[in-house]
């Protein structure tokens, strides 16, 4: 592989990794308010 | 390159004569800042954890010192009952939110990228900032045992009321824990994305080692449990300082509900810090018995089905708040089920060792140890599973001795291994085997003596968390205080072999370090160069004697 196509390839892992990142982070904020609005209204 | 990597792996080459072709000089930091403050470098950050972790250590074993010299007889000796409560919550903080779990997050930063042939984490930026969050939120914690109200004094469980007791220090507490969870998600993260989208070419699910799987599955329960204890102290927050009546029955709430929230996070927990030691030791057991891992597959499955299991067990640690009898068996039967996969891993690890060509170096001492002593703390767990029986058990020593016998020659114990198995790897240089030795049977018999007697406590019934106790009660504390100090001082010797490896040794190690390891880290030198595999490894086949 060449240094340009090892370049290429790594930054499209990268830009992936972010994607999954995010997603991962806005599962955790959910469950953090899906617990806290949970008590909430149950209360 | 990639070809000689292939080759090295399948030993056809000799891999002291293999890298990944980066320039040895390395393209380290200039400056104590730009090097450590500013560092994106997984092993720099990898390093910072490990020794945040052996501060954290020596802090919270400090701790547990004082609460074994208060109780080496009965009576009230050396400190007030409210300053032995607040040690006894603040070593079990420290312990697991301090020294455990960024141990493993130190070794997830090491090892991981250089096991799936990743040239760093996925998000190096942020792995900065989940490190350096931690020693402001641990500063953050230990200041409050000098404010005026103290620190917390609940126990690490937190529970209301009694925690509602704490006064104002009560914020920085739940504070230092939103930094925590904070730290430990963004941590979880990089790791799962590093997993997902970094391997190497080649470098499939069911090829990657047994530690990188098992912190997988370990960073999915972060992610899934950290954001509930985050709820919950939240919660305490407003209950303590703006009148909500979350938990306070008077105002209509229940304290009960705190329990089934924090120990939706507590027990998962408790994987998130043995699920890594047994990757560890899945790691360690096939190298030192020159075998490949027995049943790696059925490895994999059964850590995915204990941290599935994970989350439906909680309330066994609350049996006697009163829940109804279906509720009851419902927990029980839940809990003995995790035995099962547990039963497959150490099934697979005795068979990996049978027969095999087996070597003592000290990682496989602390390894086979883990196995063992692990086990006994299984199936004291399995005693307090059962339900009626966890009546009389419930917060006795019998519990302390159980998740004291889980957690230390358990996951310590494979911290300990983890460490002598991959020191020489991080720093080119051997520890002394001698010392290594000493400090595991030092280690591996006072840790008996400290933890062994309190199952005779708790059957006899005496309960956790007190400073004073009844004088029925005093051989056994004396033994076990004995134990605990003996055990205390054995780790300085850690620390001392530690130390002499990284500054003072001469024995340099080999780029494979042991005869029998494999996994591509072992491609690479002794120490690794600072930026590793920029050329991704090709994997092509079953290189790493694991899998099919």
């Amino acid at each position: 592989m060449s240094d340009d196509l090892q370049a290429r390839e790594q930054q499209r892992k990268r830009a992936q990794a972010v994607k999954t990142a995010w997603l991962l982070g806005f599962i955790a904020l959910a469950i953090f308010a899906t617990f806290i609005g949970v008590a909430v209204i149950g209360r | 390159m990639s070809t000689d990597i292939t080759h090295a792996i399948d030993g056809q080459a000799d891999p002291d004569q293999v890298h990944d072709g980066h320039d040895e000089s390395d393209h380290k930091p200039k400056g104590f800042l730009n090097r450590w403050l500013f560092t994106t470098n997984h092993k720099d950050i990898g390093t910072l954890y490990l020794i945040l972790s052996l501060v954290a250590f020596m802090v919270g074993g400090a701790m547990a010192m004082i609460i074994r010299a208060e109780l080496f007889m009965p009576g009230l000796q050396l400190v007030e009952p409210d300053f032995f409560n607040q040690m006894v919550t603040m070593h079990a903080l420290v312990m697991v939110f301090g020294a455990i779990m960024p141990a493993w997050v130190g070794f997830a930063n090491w090892l991981v990228p250089m096991m799936v042939g990743a040239p760093d984490m996925a998000l190096p930026r942020m792995n900065n900032w989940s490190f350096w969050i931690l020693p402001f939120a641990f500063t953050l914690l230990l200041s409050t045992l000098f404010m005026d109200s103290g620190g917390p004094a609940s126990g690490w469980t937190l529970y209301p009321p009694l925690v509602l007791q704490t006064g104002s220090s009560l914020v920085f507490v739940v504070f230092s824990v939103h930094m925590l969870g904070i730290s430990s998600i963004m941590g979880a993260i990089n790791i799962i994305t590093t997993i997902l989208n970094m391997r190497a070419p080649g470098m499939t699910l069911l090829r990657m080692p047994m530690f990188v799987w098992t912190w997988l599955i370990t960073a999915f329960l972060l992610i899934a449990v950290m954001p509930v204890l985050a709820g919950a102290v939240t919660m305490l927050l407003t209950d303590h300082f703006f009148g909500t009546n979350f938990f306070n029955a008077a105002g209509g709430g229940d304290p009960v509900m705190f329990q089934h929230i924090f120990w939706f996070f507590g027990h998962p927990e408790v994987y998130i810090m043995i699920l890594p030691a047994f990757g560890v030791i899945s790691e360690i057991l096939p190298t030192f018995s020159r075998k490949p891992l027995f049943g790696y597959t059925s490895m994999v499955y059964a850590t995915a089905t204990i941290g599935f299991l994970s989350f439906i067990v909680w309330a066994h640690h609350m049996f006697t708040v009163g829940m109804p009898l279906q509720g009851e068996l419902f927990f029980m039967y839940a809990t003995m089920l995790i035995s099962v996969p547990t039963g497959v891993k150490v099934f697979n690890w005795v068979s990996t060792m049978w027969q095999g060509s087996m070597t003592f170096e000290t990682p496989m001492l602390f390894a086979i140890a883990f196995v063992v002593l692990f086990t006994i703390g299984g199936f004291s767990g399995l005693m307090l599973a059962i339900t009626a029986a966890d009546f009389q058990y419930h917060d006795t020593y019998f519990v302390v001795a159980h998740f004291h016998y889980v957690l230390v020659p358990g996951a310590v114990f494979a911290l300990m291994a983890a460490t002598y198995y991959w020191l020489p790897k991080f720093t080119g240089n051997m520890y002394s085997e001698k010392w290594g030795k000493i400090h595991f049977w030092l280690s591996a018999i006072f840790v008996n003596v400290l933890f062994f007697p309190q199952h005779y406590l708790g059957l006899a019934g005496m309960p956790r968390r007190i400073p004073d106790y009844s004088p029925q009660f005093a051989d056994f504390n004396m033994i076990s205080s004995l134990g605990g100090f003996a055990f205390g001082a054995t780790q300085l010797i850690f620390v001392g072999v530690v130390w002499h490896c990284v500054y003072r040794s001469k024995v340099r190690a080999t780029a494979r370090v042991w005869e029998g390891a494999r996994g591509l880290e072992w491609t690479l030198p002794s120490p690794p160069p600072y930026h590793s595999f920029t050329t991704p490894p090709e994997v092509t086949h079953n290189m790493l004697s694991y899998a099919k």
